[in-house]
């Protein structure tokens, strides 16, 4: 098994479309930085002053009115639940502060997800159009050992090609902001940029394994690309406005809660459905073991002519 | 002679789209010993790539067993794959790969060297194209980089699905060698083709198929033989006294363009030879009546129902 592995990587490494990928997104982030810290500018200390000021009025005036009427616990100071109404960076001059670099990593999410997609169907439907798959099962005639190689191997590769993607990103965003932006920072902007690095890459090979799957199951890179967008920006949204609640086994919906990392309720009539990050990954989960089994089935069973 | 190949009754059919079946192979029975070349012979749609793809597990019969070196297929297949190198009609490679690159994923999985992957590029004459990638290379050379990775195993049975398209005469020539030293060196080549004259140079024996059916097989020479009928051609200077002097030793013998026909088994060649030299007649050629393989082939796998 290692040995297919390692062959799957190899062809994986080999892959232009990965390469090509990876450099246009480079090239895309690379104007990205450039862009914002055009836009942006580096503070003046008056900025910065007038900034700290504007934020110490609005906590002094949260304690003057006893935090707004909340009701603490006996003995809770007031000027610590006042302060943690308010964040510093609100307070921070226009343009780029390393406490939105997490956002800006989310902002890109969409575009990890959808590398992952391009990358896992094409994994699969290229092998079918060039008839590799012919070549590779007289090598390895077990074809649910080969398949489950290849989309470990898609998977992991996706996930990897997106987190080096969004390091980039992240990287090229906090030189810029180093170098044009706002430096202060009042929350873990490093842990909160890196996981949201980890959750979009993790999602990103998700959906890479179920476009492999889906590209597997109907033998094409086109054919698969083009069901999943169907299924996602047709079906899904048709589901969606019919039946709200339904949203929570939906795939888009659960990709977006997974890669923010928040809750969403979703509201139907007098029902309210709550989505969790866990429920997200989990349902992600669900939709890449069923579609990959189903497509391990259906590659067992259908002649490869 | 152990058999590498064995298939007993072996059925596919393929369902149509607007309903009704195919049958690409109907009830083959065949046996390949061990050693030497062997030739699959049929025309388009006789079935050869379906038997082979039934062989190899990537079509499921509809019925009969198959086997391969002593396993069942499919479920001995991967007891045996280590053992089998292969090619599916045209070579499917990674187009946009180099030749090497493509060499290099198939010998990951059997964890087969660089040093090997070399020598088998040496042996196809690719060397030099290696690092070239694959989509520009000409069918030819695509060929003979699927002949290379059938050979990366160093296989004991080779299955070639007509590993002489596309290629020029040198090529051909180049494959023929090729493939007849893969044979003398004890392996078993089942080669498919309708390149019958390939086949006849090439091939120790065949077996042709025609509509999906077994219809002969054998060494190549009996094969030839059983259907050419027995008789010697020969050739000498003045053909109308040869004529008269086998005729008159109770030889049937008849004229044959400008030579005689002489209706005797080739074993009796010496009786013409010694008959006509009595006589101060001496034979310039002497040779068995041999029908070629392609007109047996012609003969044996003629539509009944299609125009004579």
């Amino acid at each position: 098994m290692i040995r297919l592995l390692a062959a799957e990587w190899l062809g994986f490494r080999s892959r232009k479309i990965v390469r090509w990928l990876m450099v246009l997104t480079v090239i895309g982030i690379a104007l990205v930085g450039v862009i914002a810290g055009s836009v942006s500018h580096k503070s003046s200390p008056a900025d910065l002053t007038r900034a700290e000021q504007a934020y110490e009025t609005d906590v002094a005036e949260c304690i003057r009115q006893d935090g707004f009427g909340a009701e603490l616990p006996p003995g809770a100071p007031v000027e610590d639940y006042c302060r943690s109404l308010f964040s510093e960076s609100d307070y921070a001059p226009d343009g780029l502060k390393l406490d939105d670099l997490d956002e800006i990593v989310l902002g890109a999410a969409f575009i990890v997800v959808l590398i992952g997609l391009v990358i896992g169907a094409s994994m699969v439907g290229a092998a079918w159009q060039s008839g590799t798959v012919t070549t590779i099962l007289t090598w390895e005639p077990r074809r649910v050992r080969w398949f489950f190689a290849r989309v470990a191997v898609v998977g992991l590769g996706a996930t990897l090609v997106g987190a080096a993607l969004l390091t980039i990103l992240a990287f090229a965003i906090g030189l810029a902001t180093a170098l044009r932006g706002t430096t202060a920072t009042s929350t873990p902007w490093l842990a909160d940029t890196t996981l949201a690095i980890a959750r979009i890459a993790l999602v990103g090979g998700g959906v890479a394994m179920i476009g492999a799957a889906v590209a597997m199951i109907g033998r094409h890179t086109a054919a698969a690309l083009g069901a999943v967008f169907v299924y996602m920006a047709v079906l899904e949204s048709i589901v969606r406005g019919l039946r709200p609640g339904l949203g929570r086994f939906l795939l888009g919906d659960n990709i977006g809660v997974a890669v923010t990392a928040t809750r969403t309720s979703l509201f139907q009539g007098e029902s309210m459905f709550v989505l969790t990050p866990q429920h997200g990954a989990l349902v992600i989960a669900v939709y890449v073991l069923v579609l990959v089994g189903a497509a391990m089935v259906l590659l067992r069973a259908r002649d490869v002519n | 002679m152990a058999a590498v190949i064995e298939i007993q009754g072996l059925r596919k059919e393929y369902r149509r789209l607007r309903g009704g079946r195919t049958v690409a192979v109907d009830g083959l029975d065949l046996e390949v010993p061990e050693g030497g070349v062997f030739g699959f012979l049929g025309p388009n749609g006789a079935g050869k790539t379906t038997t082979i793809r039934c062989l190899l597990g990537l079509v499921a019969p509809s019925a009969g067993a198959l086997g391969m070196m002593g396993e069942a297929i499919p479920t001995g297949l991967p007891r045996v794959a280590r053992r089998i190198g292969a090619i599916v009609e045209t070579p499917a490679l990674f187009p946009r790969f180099t030749g090497r690159r493509n060499l290099e994923i198939l010998a990951r999985i059997d964890g087969i060297g660089r040093s090997t992957i070399d020598a088998v590029l040496e042996r196809v004459s690719l060397t030099g194209r290696a690092g070239d990638l694959v989509k520009t290379y000409s069918l030819g050379m695509k060929q003979r980089l699927g002949i290379a990775a059938a050979l990366l195993k160093d296989p004991a049975l080779l299955i070639l699905d007509e590993p002489a398209n596309g290629l020029d005469p040198a090529g051909i020539v180049e494959v023929r060698e090729l493939l007849r030293q893969l044979g003398a060196e004890g392996r078993t080549v089942f080669i498919s083709s309708h390149i019958l004259s390939e086949i006849q140079q090439t091939a120790d024996r065949v077996a042709i198929l025609a509509r999906g059916r077994l219809v002969t097989s054998g060494p190549v020479h009996e094969v030839l033989a059983a259907r050419g009928g027995q008789g010697l051609i020969v050739r000498l200077a003045d053909p109308d006294a040869g004529l008269a002097a086998l005729s008159e030793a109770g030889i049937v013998t008849a004229r044959h363009g400008d030579g005689l026909r002489v209706d005797l088994p080739a074993a009796e060649a010496e009786r013409v030879s010694r008959t006509l030299a009595a006589r101060d007649l001496f034979v310039t050629e002497l040779r068995p009546d041999e029908a070629d393989l392609e007109t047996v082939f012609l003969e044996l796998t003629r539509d009944p129902e299609g125009p004579s």
